[in-house]
């Protein structure tokens, strides 16, 4: 009778073990990207679908961004892995990341990503300066058209 | 509504870049040339101006926002070729400076936001005006609005149709993520934005003004 109660207890330890579900954290391990509008807000809760620069034609992983427009994943091996961030309205991001070792992916992602809030360069001072750098491109576009046709005069009337 | 690069596949963009690129040239000839030089600071402000209202980012309910085009304005005042030249140099130097909407894409985003769109509104207003010029404005801005969304839908559900992997979201998703804030809210900012600046430059007097 112990012998056969061992021997029950045996096998159910077997099956007990293999589902088992154990994890791993290894900080610094990861990369996240952050996606945003060009007023600061974030694309948050978008879908997004990572590649693997070894196998471009099918995605290594998809998901949702987070509510602060963060997605993260973990690159398995160097090169140019790509991003896409998209928006069912046709916004979004393609972009890559270059990985350069499993070793040097933690140097390779921001320093210190702030985990919510406005991204700085995006809000403030970058959403003032680039409207008015466009706005000088637009000026001096339309400025030296019209001192170059002074310049030549009038077009003679028909 | 500024589609960015990695969208759309050479099928549907090189096509339209082929469309758009003479056409381009066609109205800068026409439009920026000598014999347009008495409009061109009118053009350059009201350009200028398409660009920064193309910045301001208006909130939509549901988390999403949009953006006023700003190009009907210039095609009621000098034609719908006009509004595509300025709006195609609008959206190369927000593709090339500030990474909205694509470079690849630039035909495409320039044939929808600035000709499709202008076009039909231009064409309420030609048709509308007698009746009622306010609310042929309006209309010319709403419609304007409308038809360009209807245009970048069309291109991403034929995206979807020939390669879903570039474009993965289905058409009718899509249609009802555009169109609702279309159709709410930006179509009507567009609108009421169009009868105020056209009654606003009308009563300036501008020199180069046709309209």
């Amino acid at each position: 009778m112990r012998r056969l109660a061992l021997v029950v207890a045996a096998l159910l330890a077997g099956p007990a073990l293999a589902h088992e579900t154990l994890h791993q954290v290894v900080p610094g391990r990861g990369l996240a990207v952050r996606a945003y509008e060009s007023d600061g807000d974030p694309l948050a809760l978008v879908p997004f679908e990572v590649y693997s620069p070894a196998e471009p034609g099918r995605p290594w992983t998809t998901g949702l961004t987070d509510r602060d427009g963060w997605l993260a994943f973990v690159p398995n091996g160097p090169g140019r892995w790509r991003v896409r961030v998209i928006e069912p309205t046709g916004h979004g991001l393609d972009l890559s990341v270059d990985v350069p070792l499993p070793a040097g992916i933690a140097a390779a992602a921001p320093a210190a990503p702030p985990a919510a809030g406005p991204i700085e360069g995006a809000g403030g001072v970058a959403f003032v300066l680039r409207p008015l750098l466009g706005l000088a491109v637009i000026g001096l576009v339309f400025t030296a058209l019209v001192l170059a046709w002074r310049k030549k005069g009038r077009a003679p009337s028909p | 509504m500024h589609l960015p690069d990695g969208f759309l596949s050479p099928q549907l963009s090189l096509p339209a870049l082929a469309v758009a690129a003479p056409l381009a040239a066609w109205g800068a000839r026409r439009h920026f040339g000598r014999e347009a030089a008495e409009s061109l600071p009118v053009l350059g402000t009201l350009t200028a101006l398409a660009f920064v209202v193309q910045t301001i980012m208006i909130p939509v309910p549901g988390g999403t926002s949009t953006h006023l085009v700003g190009m009907t304005l210039l095609a009621l005042l000098f034609g719908p070729l006009a509004a595509f030249t300025c709006e195609g140099l609008v959206l190369l130097l927000q593709a090339l400076f500030f990474g909205a909407g694509g470079v690849t894409v630039l035909g495409v985003n320039a044939l929808a936001m600035g000709l499709l769109g202008p076009l039909a509104g231009w064409l309420a207003w030609r048709l509308l005006r007698r009746l009622s010029e306010r609310a042929a404005l309006f209309v010319a801005g709403w419609l304007s609005t409308q038809v360009a969304t209807l245009s970048v839908v069309a291109v991403l559900a034929l995206q979807h149709r020939l390669d879903p992997l570039l474009f993965p979201v289905a058409p009718a998703v899509t249609l009802a993520a555009m169109m609702v804030p279309s159709l709410s809210v930006a179509g009507l900012v567009e609108g009421l934005y169009t009868v105020f600046a056209f009654s606003l430059v009308r009563r300036a007097n501008l020199r180069g003004v046709e309209a």
